[in-house]
């Protein structure tokens, strides 16, 4: 395995582009029906976790805290912890509540998930027909991709093993989509629409199509406004097949695999050409239906949309830095297109970044800077980067996470047929701007 | 805390000594978490914007101050740059002493700042890493400041935070350099503010240079370095709608004989307010006449303005739903303008904002000092409000409530202060109520209506 370089050159990082494993986290958790993350940290880290997902989104988040005080560190924080499950349940009575330990819970050596499950066996009445769960997300290690998949990984295995014991039928025509960090909810809205075309039901989890997209549902609540329910989250168990969307997602795929022997597809991110047909490709196999008609013209939308940009990629040089899974869906899309080089930066180290022609380097902005120096027609990160691509006079497209300044980030589209020409077309006018402003 | 720490609300100018409950207390659960220590020193800090700032912390630790960074700032060379020690499990087992110092060498040799801030987080003081003897050592090989903040999260809120920061501007920073004394002039002034006034402070300072008066340096807002170093050299300080770093202002009045007074630059009246204030400081009667006569003009013009361009805004009511000094630097402003208040809803306020708030209250208007979104969405449909102001999370409750609103962090044009900030917030309010869009979404969709002519 190519393991990616970190650049030993300097000491710290500068202008990084890192997202916490607790945003990964929470983020998970706006997709799952009526409920409500729980930090354990500072109560900055909560304040920043909903700052930062708010600004993305544009949509409230819903959060609570567990704030550790100085006194908490000398007398243990067992009450507050306690007390905040308590106020949770009786306020605002979730469906699902998971307690998320910080970085700062690890080093203080809070016992968080030991105090939750002493307070879950002795309080057994008041979980019924709710799930409660915790883990810890520290982020000084992996990033938002591992955090989100860790978090859903914790549901599944919950969910597994407080599922009834009868060993069920499996649904014929059902399947269970997990899609990565990186799908926005548009994405994740497209694909629910594809795999409906093929008279197949979908369980989605998380699903942030109906979470963070912005509809009106009006009425206050601290609790996640849409996403899959707890019951329906519960008949994944009995779906007949699993498609993860990221490498990162598989393992969460796989203990479904190996739990309850539903078979598994991994796909990047059904951007691309490629991908795309292999997609519906499947669906058609597994469905045993023909699926909607209006894809086959998007199909041919994109193969008229790959030959008219064409011209415009050849012979790039591509700088990007996102998350792992998001590099490698961006990648396969451009490198049917025939891009020159494709240079990356990514902030933890994963096993997705196999599939990359050249071996990412784990670092920050700063050395994405650097690369671009050597010679870049297009500059793709989050909003942090927005300033340094400027300065340096490199097209820019702002993907990833968080992206400010922008509108419709959630509502954005990259996946399938119509997706990918969507992509291509907006990188391609981005690319094509050069020179006429700056 | 290192090397006594004192407590910092324990400030013999707080108004609110001698009362039972005082300061800030811990959050209760439930309530929505606020920024905290950490931040709080940012805020006041950042705006430093040639000096590096270096957090000592992992890579969350940086989220926050990062967006505020976008937010506002002009910004020089490195206030775009966030520098952070990314630190793993492993430097958090063995230390980080030695990373630390490396990095302090690192930013030094490539970006040549004539001052480093170098932030503790919670990690950091957990670990009892001794942050100042290696700023200490790196201070002494360098020959260029190197400050450190020990103000981890857990330490308080964002108001701890600042406080502190003002502490280290203070100690280290305030009263090291006599550079420029050719350019002093006998109307100098310091502004004191918290991070909103970092977009609002160009127009108060090209309002005050009209009158005469030369801002030294603008802590909490875009400051050079060498700047603050030679604040003390100020005839006055202004605290602009802040009482964070009242504290500050204290001591600076106690070691340089630099009197302070606080002020808002919202609305006519504040400014008549603040301006008389910075004349009687001044004592000097060609001043004070020249500022009435500047005063004179500016208030004409406003109020005919205000008679003729915006007189539709009269009589209409709002409910203000907004978080700290927010809430009260607005209400002369809206009152001035005809809007008349509904109701207030205030968390995160000191006391001291709360008096102020009570200052300028209308009879009629309801303040609710611990609100929650149903409460004010009660008040505002109960007394038929038409407009609600807010800012930050509170955002989300008008929009999520389909009514209309201004949100204060949102706004483009510039802030609100000054006479020009006036007709701002006049023209913005406006054109807030005109949107159609408000009645838009509520129009039934094509499957409720069969034609809609009639519906």
């Amino acid at each position: 395995m190519a393991r990616p370089e970190r650049s030993t050159a300097k000491p710290l990082s500068i202008n990084p582009f890192q997202t916490s494993q607790a945003i990964g986290g929470v983020l998970a958790l706006q997709g799952i029906f009526r409920s409500i993350p729980v930090l354990h940290g500072a109560q900055g880290c909560a304040e920043s976790v909903q700052t930062v997902l708010s600004r993305h989104f544009r949509e409230p988040i819903s959060i609570q805290n567990i704030a550790i005080h100085e006194q908490n560190l000398i007398f243990g924080g067992g009450e507050g912890i306690r007390e905040m499950i308590r106020h949770v349940m009786s306020r605002h009575n979730p469906d699902v509540i998971a307690l998320v330990g910080t970085s700062l819970t690890k080093v203080v050596g809070e016992d968080l998930l030991g105090i939750a499950d002493d307070y879950f066996r002795h309080n057994k009445e008041m979980f019924k027909d709710k799930l409660m769960f915790g883990l810890y997300l520290p982020d000084y290690e992996g990033s938002m991709e591992s955090g989100y998949a860790k978090t859903v990984f914790s549901v599944i295995q919950k969910i597994m093993q407080s599922g009834r014991k009868t060993v069920r039928k499996k649904k014929r025509n059902r399947i269970n989509l997990l899609p990565g960090a990186h799908m926005t909810p548009g994405d994740v809205m497209e694909l629910k629409e594809i795999i409906a075309s093929f008279d197949l039901e979908v369980i989605v989890l998380p699903d942030l199509s109906s979470s963070l997209t912005g509809h009106l549902m009006t009425g206050h609540t601290a609790l996640s406004r849409g996403g899959v329910p707890l019951d329906y989250m519960r008949e994944m168990l009995a779906s007949a097949y699993t498609v993860a969307l990221g490498k990162s997602m598989e393992p969460c795929a796989r203990l479904l695999h190996e739990g309850l022997q539903i078979p598994y597809l991994v796909f990047n991110g059904v951007t691309g050409l490629r991908e795309s047909d292999e997609f519906f490709l499947f669906l058609r196999q597994f469905s045993q239906s023909e699926g909607e008609n209006k894809y086959r013209w998007q199909r041919q939308f994109l193969l008229d949309c790959m030959l008219d940009t064409r011209s415009v990629f050849r012979g790039r040089r591509i700088a990007a830095a996102l998350e792992p899974d998001h590099l490698v869906a961006l990648y396969q899309c451009l490198s049917e297109l025939g891009i020159r080089s494709f240079r990356s930066v990514i902030s933890a180290p994963s096993p997705s970044v196999d599939a990359l022609p050249e071996v990412p380097l784990l670092g920050d902005l700063d050395d994405l800077e650097r690369i671009a120096a050597a010679g870049a027609d297009l500059w793709i990160s989050n909003s942090y980067g927005q300033q340094t691509a400027r300065n340096n006079n490199i097209p820019y497209i702002p993907l990833g996470f968080p992206v400010f300044n922008r509108f419709g980030a959630a509502a954005r589209t990259t996946a399938g047929y119509r997706g990918t020409a969507e992509l291509l077309n907006d990188l391609a006018n981005t690319l094509n701007s050069k020179g006429r402003i700056s | 805390m290192p090397r006594g720490v004192p407590n910092l609300f324990v400030e013999p100018d707080c108004e609110h000594n001698g009362q039972a409950k005082k300061g800030c207390a811990k959050p209760l659960p439930g309530e929505l978490a606020r920024s905290c220590a950490f931040q709080g020193s940012q805020a006041v800090l950042l705006p430093v914007s040639d000096a590096a700032h270096l957090v000592h912390g992992t890579p969350g630790c940086l989220q926050n101050s990062w967006a505020m960074l976008e937010n506002g700032l002009q910004g020089g060379p490195l206030s775009k740059s966030g520098f952070s020690m990314g630190l793993t499990e492993m430097d958090i087992i063995l230390g980080g002493r030695k990373k630390l110092l490396e990095a302090i060498n690192y930013i030094i040799e490539h970006y040549h700042p004539p001052c480093i801030f170098v932030y503790a987080t919670c990690i950091t003081f957990l670990t009892a890493e001794d942050l100042a003897s290696i700023c200490d050592k790196a201070e002494k090989q360098w020959n260029v400041p190197v400050i450190p903040l020990h103000y981890p999260g857990f330490t308080g809120n964002g108001n701890m935070g600042s406080r502190q920061a003002g502490e280290a501007l203070f100690d280290k920073v305030i009263g090291t350099s006599d550079a420029d004394p050719g350019r002093l002039t006998p109307f100098d002034i310091n502004l004191i503010g918290d991070y909103r006034f970092a977009s609002e402070g160009q127009d108060i300072e090209a309002m005050l240079s009209k009158i005469g008066i030369r801002v030294i340096s603008r802590i909490a807002g875009e400051c050079t370095f060498a700047e603050l170093r030679s604040a003390h050299q100020a005839k006055l300080n202004m605290l602009v709608c802040s009482r964070s770093m009242v504290t500050l202002a204290r001591k600076m009045r106690d070691s340089f004989d630099i009197p302070y007074f606080e002020g808002s630059f919202c609305g006519s009246r504040e400014i008549r307010f603040s301006l008389r204030q910075l004349s009687f400081h001044f004592q000097d009667e060609r001043f004070d006449k020249q500022l009435h006569r500047y005063m004179r003009k500016e208030e004409e013009r406003l109020h005919k303005d205000i008679l003729h361009t915006y007189k539709s805004l009269k009589g209409r009511k709002v409910v203000l739903f907004t978080d700290g000094s927010e809430s009260w630097s607005y209400i002369s402003v809206l009152s001035e303008l005809g809007l008349r208040i509904a109701a207030i809803g205030t968390n995160q306020n000191a006391q001291e904002d709360i008096s102020r708030i009570k200052e300028r209250l209308q009879e009629e208007t309801i303040l609710v000092v611990q609100s929650d979104e149903a409460k004010m969405l009660q008040l505002y449909r109960d007394r038929k409000a038409e407009l609600m102001i807010v800012s930050g999370r509170n955002a989300f409750v008008p929009l999520k409530e389909r009514i209309p609103f201004l949100n204060l962090d949102e706004q483009q044009h510039g802030g609100y202060a000054g006479y020009e900030g006036v007709r701002r917030l006049a023209r913005d309010l406006l054109d807030t109520l005109e949107q159609p869009v408000w009645n838009l979404i509520f129009r039934c969709s094509p499957w409720e209506v069969d034609s809609y002519g009639q519906a």
